[in-house]
């Protein structure tokens, strides 16, 4: 189903990343070489985003080495792009927002009409490509944060809560977006609160408790008999709250 | 009451028949302004641009002294300028003392500050709103200019119908550099200074008159943009 990725494996080497002498991401180290999607679990404030942002490049740790095959991020590679839980947008068409990225990653004219046209069609925006963002409902919005990300063709897509102010047909729809990406062979690396979610999305987890990593497993594994402690508390938790 | 009412009447008059001496006056005037939002816009609307997106040494320093510049005393602006212009002065060869140009000058200068400081206001609220899905995006601040300046048109549109209404009700600094010249430097705010106190108060009065309509119609643009822009935003 997925293909082997050139940018993997993805190493974290004691990565920090400290505010006002606070440590926010502690001495962090993890691998990840597996296709498919890697779910970031954990409670709030436990660092998630900001993991993102680091294997972004939108943020660079106070010390220690982020590596995507060798490769340090920056923010201006485009195989690798970053969803964010709260996207902003222009005052503009949806299709602006598909041709403003293109033209930042430089990618030939010819190519972008073809390109444009697809993430249109598979994010479900072609009959809205001529609305503005603003007259655009919280579903389509996400759609359409997707589709940015997408039409750049990623390798590698990160994507922070991305389904958090969605309803649940709205989410479903997402989820399918999401596993569609995946079995065309990019890497999916995302964070949620949902643990269902996660559950029907997630290859491997990674749970991080405090900016630390408290436990990197295989997603039925993990979700069947997690090692560590604190894993365990949150997903007893949530049930109770599910349940 | 009687005479107010006959000078009124009269006032009106004037602009009814369309006096050529009071649209020459006013169409200097209004070319004189217009011509200095047009600079000032030129210089403010990229300062503003740049001051709201990039950070660079110096940068607060440009900032604290264009908002120090906003209210600039215009009859300062008009004895600087008179000094530049002047012959003894730096730029006395030029010969633009007591012309239109000094006129267009002088208003530049006291308008520029207003729109760029506008401008890096309510650019920079875009900016720092974005900033993040910028840097997500990997968008370079040159990149990310235009569209934008083109978020903030209304507070654009806005920022350059105030410096026009500033620009078309300053006296100081006009009648000092342009000498208040017959046919050659005599605008709206001038010649009613002038002619008050000659005690011709019909033209003064037709000339209050047309300067109440512009700021007025200013005024009117400015709550019409900003209302559909509320509009707009509830829906």
């Amino acid at each position: 189903m997925t293909q082997p990725n050139q940018h993997l494996p993805l190493c974290l080497d004691k990565v920090n990343y400290t505010i006002d002498n606070k440590a926010l991401i502690e001495d962090f180290s993890v691998e990840i070489q597996s296709p498919g999607i890697s779910m970031i679990l954990g409670h709030n404030g436990a660092g998630k985003s900001l993991l993102l942002k680091l294997l972004h490049g939108v943020i660079e740790p106070s010390s220690g080495t982020i590596y995507w095959q060798q490769q340090i991020p920056n923010s201006q590679q485009y195989w690798r792009t970053l969803v964010l839980q709260k996207p902003s947008f222009f005052d503009r068409s949806v299709r602006f927002h598909l041709e403003f990225v293109l033209s930042l990653s430089h990618t030939e004219k010819a190519q972008q009409q073809e390109r444009i046209e697809h993430a249109l069609d598979v994010c479900g925006l072609s009959e809205l490509q001529q609305r503005k963002v603003s007259s655009l409902s919280g579903g389509e919005i996400q759609r359409l944060s997707l589709a940015r990300a997408w039409v750049l063709r990623p390798k590698v897509l990160l994507l922070d809560e991305p389904t958090v102010a969605l309803d649940p047909p709205a989410a479903y729809q997402f989820e399918t977006l999401v596993k569609q990406f995946r079995d065309s062979g990019s890497k999916i690396i995302m964070t949620t609160h949902d643990i269902p979610q996660a559950q029907r999305l997630a290859d491997e987890v990674i749970f991080i408790y405090q900016g630390k990593l408290a436990e990197q497993a295989d997603a039925n594994s993990f979700f069947k008999a997690p090692t560590s402690s604190i894993a365990q508390h949150y997903l007893e938790g949530q049930l109770v709250v599910e349940g | 009451m009687q005479e107010s009412t006959s000078i009124l009447a009269q006032a009106w008059h004037l602009i009814a028949s369309l006096d050529p001496t009071l649209l020459e006056i006013v169409s200097l005037s209004l070319r004189v302004s217009l011509s200095a939002v047009l600079i000032a816009s030129l210089i403010a609307i990229p300062l503003g641009a740049i001051l709201a997106c990039y950070r660079f040494i110096g940068h607060s320093a440009i900032t604290s002294v264009l908002t120090a510049l906003m209210g600039l005393p215009p009859v300062v602006v008009g004895l600087g300028l008179y000094m530049l212009l002047s012959r003894s002065g730096p730029l006395g060869d030029l010969n633009l003392l007591f012309s239109s140009s000094a006129m267009v000058l002088a208003q530049s200068i006291l308008i520029l500050p207003i729109i760029a400081s506008l401008m890096q206001q309510a650019i920079g609220e875009h900016y720092q709103r974005q900033l993040e899905q910028f840097k997500a995006l990997g968008a370079r601040q040159s990149q990310v200019i235009l569209p934008l300046l083109w978020d903030a048109r209304r507070a654009l549109i806005t920022s350059v119908l105030t410096g026009f209404g500033r620009a078309s009700a300053e006296v100081g600094a006009v009648l000092i550099v342009g000498g208040n010249i017959n046919h050659v430097s005599r605008v709206m705010t001038t010649t009613i200074a002038l002619e008050t106190s000659k005690g011709n108060l019909e033209l003064a009065m037709a000339l209050g008159l047309i300067l109440l309509l512009i700021s007025f119609s200013i005024t009117s643009l400015m709550i019409i943009i900003r209302d559909d822009h509320r509009l707009k935003n509830r829906s």
